[in-house]
C-alpha cells in the first residue's frame, strides 16, 4: 500500500516538473535555428521547424511531446543528426553512472571513517587535521583539482592515463575528482552526528558492559550515527551518477554531464526536457529508496501510508 | 568479606570555568550481599563516586584525584583500563537512570544482551541467545522468545528498565551499581523494580551500591545508607541508625522533607533552605554550615572530624563533638520537638 502510493506520488511530481521545464524552457528567448538563422535561407527554417512540431502552437506541442513521452519516446534531439534523446541518455548514462558510483562508495567509506576519527578524537589533533581536509575538500572546485590530479597523478607519476575512456584504470582519476566533494560534507556531517551520538546514555550502557571502544563504536555507534547522514546521501548519489560538466569535460568522459549544459546553450528542446526528466526520475526514485533504507536502518521507522 | 571499600576519594573536573571538585574525601565500603545507599541531592557527588567504582569518569576532563577505590582485590584507581574492561560488566554490572535513552534504539533487545555472553564470556551465539532469553524471563519479561528480537521502542519504561537490568546481571556480577533505578519511572512501576531488586539479590546474594535521593526507595531496599553533601559523606550508618537516630542536620533536614502518610494532623513539609556551596571553590569547614540552623563559628572554618556513635553508626558534625555537648543537646531538642 506504502509502495503504491508513493508510486503513484512519483509519476505526479514528474509530470509537474515536466510541465514547468516545458513551460520555462520555451519562455527563455531564443530557438534552435536562431544561431543558424542568418546563412539559412527561410525555406529550410521553416520545413525544419515544421519537422519538430516547432510551428504549431505551444499546447500542441506539450500534448505531442506528452504523448511520446507516454511511450517512453524524448523525440529526437535537434543538434545530434544521428542520434535520438533515448539513445543520447543510454549511451552517455553508462561512463557517468560508472564514475558516479564509484565516486559514491569512496566518499561515503572514507567519509565515514574520516568522521569518525574526528568525532572519536573530538577537539584533538585529529579532529582539527580531519577537517581542514574536509573543509579542503569542500573549498577546492573540481576544475582545479582535476588538472591537479592530471598533473601529479598521469602527466608527472606516469601511471595513469591522462583523459578519456577506456579501461578501469581511466576511471581512477575522474573518480577521485567526483568523490572528495560528496566525501568531504559526509564527513563533516558524520562526525557531528558521531558526537551526538557518543553522548548518548546507551554508549555508557555499551561502556558499562566492558566491550571494546572499537567495538562499542561499529556495532552500537555507526548506526545510529548514520541514521541522520542517509537522508543528504540520496540528493548527493542522484546528482553524482547523473554525470557532472566540469570533471567529464576536462576527463573528456562521454558521460551524459555535458549534454545538461550544452542543451540549454543550443535550445534544444527535446534534450533540455529528456536529461531534466531522466535526472528528475533517478533523483525520486534515490529518494524512495532512501526511505525504504530508513526502514531497515531504523526500526523505529513505520512506512505507513500517512492516514493509516 | 567486602566487596568495595572507597577510601578518601577524590574527583575533581576541568571546566572552562576553573576545576570542579564533585568528590571530595568520600569512604565507604560494601559487605557482601548487602545493600548500600548513597543519598544526596543532585551535584552532591554520588553518581560520580558510581562512576569511578566504574573507572567511567567522563574523560579527559574528569580525573581521579586521590584516594582508593578497593574491588575485592583490585585497586581501581590504578588499573590499566584493559583490566577495568575486563572488570565492568562481569564483575561490577550498572544500571542507569533512565531507561527511556539506555538502551540502543536501532538493536534487537537481545542482541544487548547477548552480546556480553558473546564478547565477554565467550559462549557460542546459540547458548548466549539460550542464556539471554532465560534472564529475561527472570527480570520479568513475559514471552522473552518473542520479545529478545524487539527493538526498544516497543517496550514500556518499566519494562526497559527490566531489560537495563537484565543487561547489568547478565555475567552474575558480585556487585551492581544502581544509579537512580526509578528515579524516571511511574510510582507503581517504581515499586515493581525495586521488588525485582529485591528478589535479585535475595537470590544471587549480589551486593548493591544504591545511589537515589529518594528516602523512600532507602527504607525499602538499603541496609545501610551513606548521605553525601557537597562532595563529602556527612553522616553514615544503618538504614535503623538513619531513620531513628540522624545525628547531622542535613540529614534532619532530608527527613523532614519526606511528607508523612501516617500523619494524622496536617503538617508543613520542611524544605532545606539555601543551595549547596560552589564545588567551584568549595568552603573550608562544613559544606552545609551555610545552611545549618545550627551552625557555630567553628563549622565555618574547620571540616569536623568523623564523630562515631557505634560501629556503623558516624557522622562529620561539630555539634556532635563532646566540646560542643550542652549545644547540641538543646539542636537535637529543638530538632525532635519542631
Amino acid at each position: 500500500m506504502y509502495v503504491i502510493k508513493r508510486l503513484i506520488t512519483m509519476v505526479v511530481t514528474l509530470w509537474i516538473i515536466m510541465t514547468l521545464t516545458f513551460v520555462i524552457m520555451n519562455s527563455i528567448p531564443g530557438d534552435p535555428f536562431a544561431s543558424d538563422a542568418k546563412s539559412l535561407p527561410e525555406e529550410i527554417v521553416k520545413n525544419m521547424r515544421a519537422k519538430y512540431n516547432l510551428d504549431e502552437p505551444l499546447p500542441v506541442q506539450y500534448v505531442l511531446y506528452m504523448k511520446d513521452l507516454l511511450h517512453f519516446d524524448f523525440g529526437p534531439s535537434i543538434q545530434s543528426k544521428t542520434r535520438d534523446v533515448n539513445t543520447l541518455i543510454a549511451e552517455g548514462f553508462l561512463p557517468s553512472a560508472i564514475l558516479g558510483l564509484q565516486a559514491m562508495v569512496v566518499a561515503i567509506i572514507l567519509g565515514l571513517a574520516l568522521g569518525i576519527i574526528a568525532a572519536l578524537n573530538h577537539n584533538r589533533g585529529l579532529d582539527y587535521l580531519s577537517m581542514i581536509v574536509a573543509i579542503v575538500g569542500i573549498s577546492v572546485p573540481s576544475f582545479i583539482l582535476a588538472p591537479l590530479l592530471i598533473k601529479y597523478g598521469a602527466v608527472e607519476a606516469g601511471i595513469l592515463p591522462v583523459a578519456s575512456w577506456g579501461t578501469w584504470q581511466h576511471t581512477i582519476l575522474p573518480t577521485i575528482a567526483l568523490a572528495v566533494g560528496p566525501l568531504a560534507i559526509i564527513a563533516r556531517f558524520v562526525r557531528t552526528s558521531m558526537l551526538e551520538v557518543l553522548s548518548q546514555n546507551y554508549m555508557k550502557t555499551a561502556e558499562a558492559k566492558g566491550l571494546s571502544t572499537v567495538y562499542i563504536v561499529c556495532k552500537h555507534g555507526i548506526r545510529n550515527a548514520i541514521i541522520p547522514v542517509i537522508s543528504f546521501i540520496g540528493p548527493l548519489f542522484a546528482s553524482i551518477i547523473t554525470g557532472t560538466f566540469v570533471v567529464e569535460k576536462i576527463f573528456a568522459i562521454p558521460g551524459i554531464g555535458k549534454y545538461f549544459v550544452d542543451s540549454i546553450f543550443n535550445r534544444d528542446y527535446p534534450v533540455i526536457l529528456g536529461t531534466t526528466i531522466f535526472y528528475s526520475t533517478i533523483l525520486v526514485l534515490t529518494l524512495f529508496l532512501i526511505d525504504l533504507c530508513y526502514r531497515f536502518v531504523d526500526p523505529r521507522i513505520k512506512m505507513t501510508s500517512g492516514s493509516e | 568479606m567486602r566487596v568495595l571499600e572507597i577510601d578518601n576519594l577524590h574527583v575533581s573536573f576541568k571546566t572552562r570555568g576553573g576545576e570542579i571538585h564533585a568528590v571530595r574525601g568520600v569512604d565507604l565500603h560494601v559487605e557482601d550481599g548487602e545493600t548500600l545507599a548513597i543519598v544526596g541531592e543532585s551535584g552532591c557527588g554520588k553518581s560520580v563516586t558510581a562512576q569511578s567504582i566504574m573507572g567511567m569518569i567522563p574523560k579527559p576532563h574528569g580525573r581521579i584525584k586521590g584516594g582508593s577505590i578497593k574491588f575485592r582485590d583490585h585497586e581501581m584507581t590504578t588499573l590499566s583500563s584493559k583490566k577495568l574492561r575486563e572488570i565492568r560488566g562481569t564483575e561490577i554490572g550498572m544500571i542507569f537512570q533512565d531507561p527511556m535513552t539506555s538502551l540502543n534504539p536501532t538493536m534487537k533487545i537481545g542482541h544487548q544482551i547477548d552480546e556480553i555472553f558473546i564478547k565477554k564470556l565467550k559462549l557460542s551465539r546459540d547458548e548466549a541467545k539460550k542464556k539471554t532469553i532465560k534472564l529475561l524471563q527472570e527480570v520479568g519479561i513475559a514471552d522473552p522468545t518473542t520479545r529478545y528480537s524487539d527493538y526498544s521502542h516497543q517496550f514500556s519504561g518499566g519494562m526497559r528498565q527490566r531489560v537495563v537490568i537484565a543487561i547489568a546481571l547478565a555475567a552474575n556480577p558480585s556487585l551492581l551499581i544502581a544509579d537512580e533505578p526509578t528515579t524516571a519511572l511511574d510510582v507503581t512501576i517504581q515499586a515493581q523494580i525495586l521488588e525485582l531488586l529485591k528478589r535479585i539479590q535475595l537470590e544471587r546474594q549480589t551486593s548493591i551500591v544504591l545511589i537515589t535521593h529518594d528516602l523512600g526507595v532507602v527504607a525499602e531496599l538499603a541496609d545501610r545508607v551513606s548521605v553525601m553533601y557537597a562532595g563529602i559523606v556527612v553522616e553514615s550508618g544503618t538504614v535503623h541508625d538513619l531513620f531513628e537516630s540522624p545525628k547531622h542536620p542535613y540529614t534532619w533536614g532530608l527527613l523532614k522533607s519526606v511528607p508523612n502518610i501516617h500523619s494524622q494532623e496536617k503538617e508543613r513539609l520542611m524544605a532545606i533552605e539555601g543551595t549547596p556551596p560552589d564545588l567551584f571553590d568549595p568552603p573550608m569547614g562544613c559544606p552545609f554550615a551555610q545552611r545549618c540552623p545550627y551552625a557555630m563559628e567553628v563549622c565555618i572554618e574547620y571540616l569536623p572530624e568523623k564523630e562515631f556513635f557505634s560501629e556503623s553508626h558516624s557522622a562529620r558534625c561539630w555539634l556532635q563533638d563532646k566540646r560542643a555537648k550542652g549545644y547540641s543537646e538543646i539542636a537535637a531538642g529543638g530538632e525532635r520537638h519542631g
